[in-house]
């Protein structure tokens, strides 16, 4: 098994609101080998950003804080450290990517500026020599007529552009771990697969590990080793990426899997559905957090939550009647 | 209704019942001013489209953003005055109607939208909203109109009990709902879905999908089905039409479209798709477009897709190629096909 970059245990972020705690991140455990592309996959509100926010160091307090567990990058505890060590931590080793580039750059400043800034800041360069790296970085990342971009705002670029941007800003430090929250939803498929390409052909050059968040399963067969599922706040499942489209063995992921038609072959009868919602996070199920919309759902499942543990293979499952197990 | 005669198009069985039809249909908008005394340029959302639509079909009509394919949809509905052309329903040009008949025909086609919240009166019941188009087109009053209300609560999956809630106290997807049930309420004949299901989770979208297929069983609808997700339309449509800058580029039966898809673009946009097999994934090769769909502004002449297109010759840039018959209702506009 590969080097461990980054290890997160029993991470717990709650908000605090006036309705009550709600708890985004409940316990959530998995690492992030090094040169390995894992994917974080579930629907919205399942605690898939609160996630990435947490180990960015990111969450916004008030409402949010971390109240437990511990991230840890390299061995070292990055909840442990003061406010100051952890922007350098996080700069110079992490690089976020988020889902909207338009809200994430700043609009009334150069591209070129926002990269070379966080490299002067960062990595000590000196005005010259991070604008000439910003170029290099920009060209990079496939934006055509880099050195003419440099003094553009976000706003001329194309919305598939701006996300190469932000993916400039988030390497120009070498970080080894990238953090990806839903970087192409926004976009079309046709820009989503150059996006794609980009970051494969990232990984392969330097080794970067990337942790990529999405609820599209489609997106995770095409670029991920290993994936996480994530439900009301937990991982329920964690797999390599072909053991999880072979043998989901999570009834959540079972029905994720079933509930996608597919492109290669049209399926004569009904899509496959899970009924029901995903909960309220006011409003949480007792026992396991799937039971009311799971059809294996036993009196056990309503009154006890299942831990995460061995499913068999490699893999791991928060169930207690997954699926593909004998006995 | 008379047969029109387009380019090499053979005229259609007369069994088939065409609903809907578009003839050279363009709609175009004002763009950006130049400059001070510079002539105003000018968008072409949807440019001489030539469309049929079967009774009782699925016709998906797919694209990325910014291809006109809501535009489309919306001047087929004459939601947007179309510049030039023109939109048969039921044989009759829609444009030569009088306010009169226009409303009534305006209850047999109806349109549901992707966000279905900014589309409910957040400030009326999800009932009253239902009843509002009935009591419009006149269609019931008093009890019945509560009984028709209920009725179609029940039929999109929602609890009639539920009719004096607002729209903020459903979920996307139960909004989505309220928003159909609104739409079948003065029982259209032709529905327009303008990306239904595009801000739902995947565990909802399936929902909906299998309740709109329900509905047109029942109540033996014709769909125009628009959307960008690929997966979905080759899920729930016969045939489907691919779109780009304005154009249909190429339209087939729904099989044949995805596993013989023959123009360029349609063959980019396929392959761009995320499959999930991961095995097949990792070893199929992909067709990649360069650079961003160009602005529907000022385009070059010739082909709207030569500047993206693998397969480019310089008589691409001559004329613009016509959707041209290649083989059993399939039609592309490419002359390298």
């Amino acid at each position: 098994m590969s080097e461990v970059l980054l290890q997160v245990e029993e991470l717990e972020t709650h908000l605090f609101t006036k309705e009550g705690v709600l708890k985004p991140v409940n316990g959530v455990s998995f690492h992030v080998g090094r040169g390995e592309t894992v994917g974080l996959v579930g629907e919205s509100g399942c605690g898939k950003t609160m996630t990435a926010l947490s180990i960015m160091g990111l969450v916004p307090n008030p409402p949010g804080r971390i109240v437990g567990g511990a991230i840890r990058l390299d061995g070292e505890d990055l909840l442990q450290l003061d406010d100051r060590t952890l922007r350098t931590r996080r700069s110079v080793h992490m690089g976020m990517i988020f889902q909207d580039a338009s809200t994430a750059l700043n609009p009334t400043m150069r591209v070129g500026d926002q990269i070379s800034e966080t490299m002067q800041r960062h990595l000590g360069m000196s005005r010259g020599e991070a604008a000439l790296h910003a170029t290099e970085i920009l060209d990079r990342v496939g934006i055509p007529a880099a050195e003419q971009r440099l003094d553009d705002y976000p706003h001329q670029f194309s919305g598939g552009m701006r996300q190469r941007v932000m993916i400039a800003i988030a390497i120009c430090c070498n970080p080894d771990l990238l953090i990806a929250d839903e970087p192409t939803t926004a976009l079309d498929v046709t820009i989503q697969a150059q996006l794609l390409d980009l970051v494969l052909e990232l990984k392969e050059d330097v080794g970067k590990s990337v942790l990529w968040i999405t609820h599209d399963l489609g997106v995770v067969a095409e670029l991920c080793d290993r994936v996480m599922v994530m439900y009301a706040g937990q991982v329920v499942e964690e797999a390599t990426v072909e053991e999880l489209f072979l043998r989901p063995r999570h009834p959540y992921t079972a029905g994720l899997l079933d509930s996608m038609p597919t492109l290669e072959e049209r399926r004569q009868e009904s899509l496959k559905t899970i009924e029901g919602m995903p909960p309220n996070m006011a409003r949480m199920p007792s026992g396991c957090a799937f039971h009311p919309r799971c059809e294996y759902a036993s009196e056990r499942c309503v009154e006890e939550a299942p831990a995460l543990e061995r499913s068999g293979g490699d893999g791991l499952v928060a169930c207690w009647h997954p699926l593909y197990i004998e006995g | 209704m008379t047969t029109p005669r387009e380019n090499g198009q053979t005229p259609v069985d007369s069994e088939e019942e065409i609903l809907v039809e578009t003839r050279e249909l363009s709609k175009h908008f004002p763009g950006p001013r130049p400059g001070l005394m510079r002539r105003r340029a000018i968008l072409r959302a949807v440019e001489k489209v030539n469309l049929r639509i079967r009774r009782g079909e699925v016709l998906g009509l797919v694209g990325e953003s910014g291809c006109g394919k809501s535009t489309l949809g919306q001047t087929i509905l004459n939601l947007y005055t179309p510049t030039s052309g023109q939109i048969f329903f039921e044989g009759e040009d829609i444009q030569e109607l009088r306010m009169g008949e226009l409303r009534s025909l305006r209850r047999k086609m109806q349109i549901v939208f992707q966000d279905p919240y900014s589309s409910l009166d957040p400030r009326m019941p999800i009932g009253q909203a239902i009843a509002e188009p009935l009591v419009i087109h006149k269609m019931a009053s008093g009890s019945e109109l509560e009984d028709r209300v209920s009725e179609l609560l029940q039929t999109v999956g929602l609890n009639p009990g539920l009719r004096n809630r607002y729209p903020h106290e459903f979920s996307g997807g139960q909004q989505q709902r309220i928003a159909l049930a609104r739409a079948l309420a003065v029982t259209p004949s032709f529905l327009v879905a303008d990306e239904p299901i595009s801000s739902m989770d995947v565990s909802i979208q399936g929902q909906l999908i299998n309740l709109l297929e329900k509905l047109r069983r029942q109540m033996g609808l014709t769909y125009l089905f628009i959307s960008h997700d690929l997966r979905m339309v080759r899920h729930i449509a016969d045939r489907v039409a691919v779109m780009y800058l304005g154009r249909i580029v190429e339209i087939a039966d729904c099989d044949e479209l995805f596993d013989n898809a023959l123009h360029p673009y349609t063959q980019a946009l396929l392959s761009a798709v995320p499959i999930t097999d991961p095995t097949a994934a990792r070893t199929r090769k992909r067709i990649r477009l360069e650079g961003d769909v160009p602005s529907p502004i000022d385009l070059p002449a010739g082909c709207v897709f030569q500047s993206r297109c693998p397969l480019v010759q310089p008589e691409c840039a001559n004329e613009e190629p016509e959707l041209r018959q290649m083989g059993d209702g399939h039609r592309a506009a490419c002359i390298m096909v």
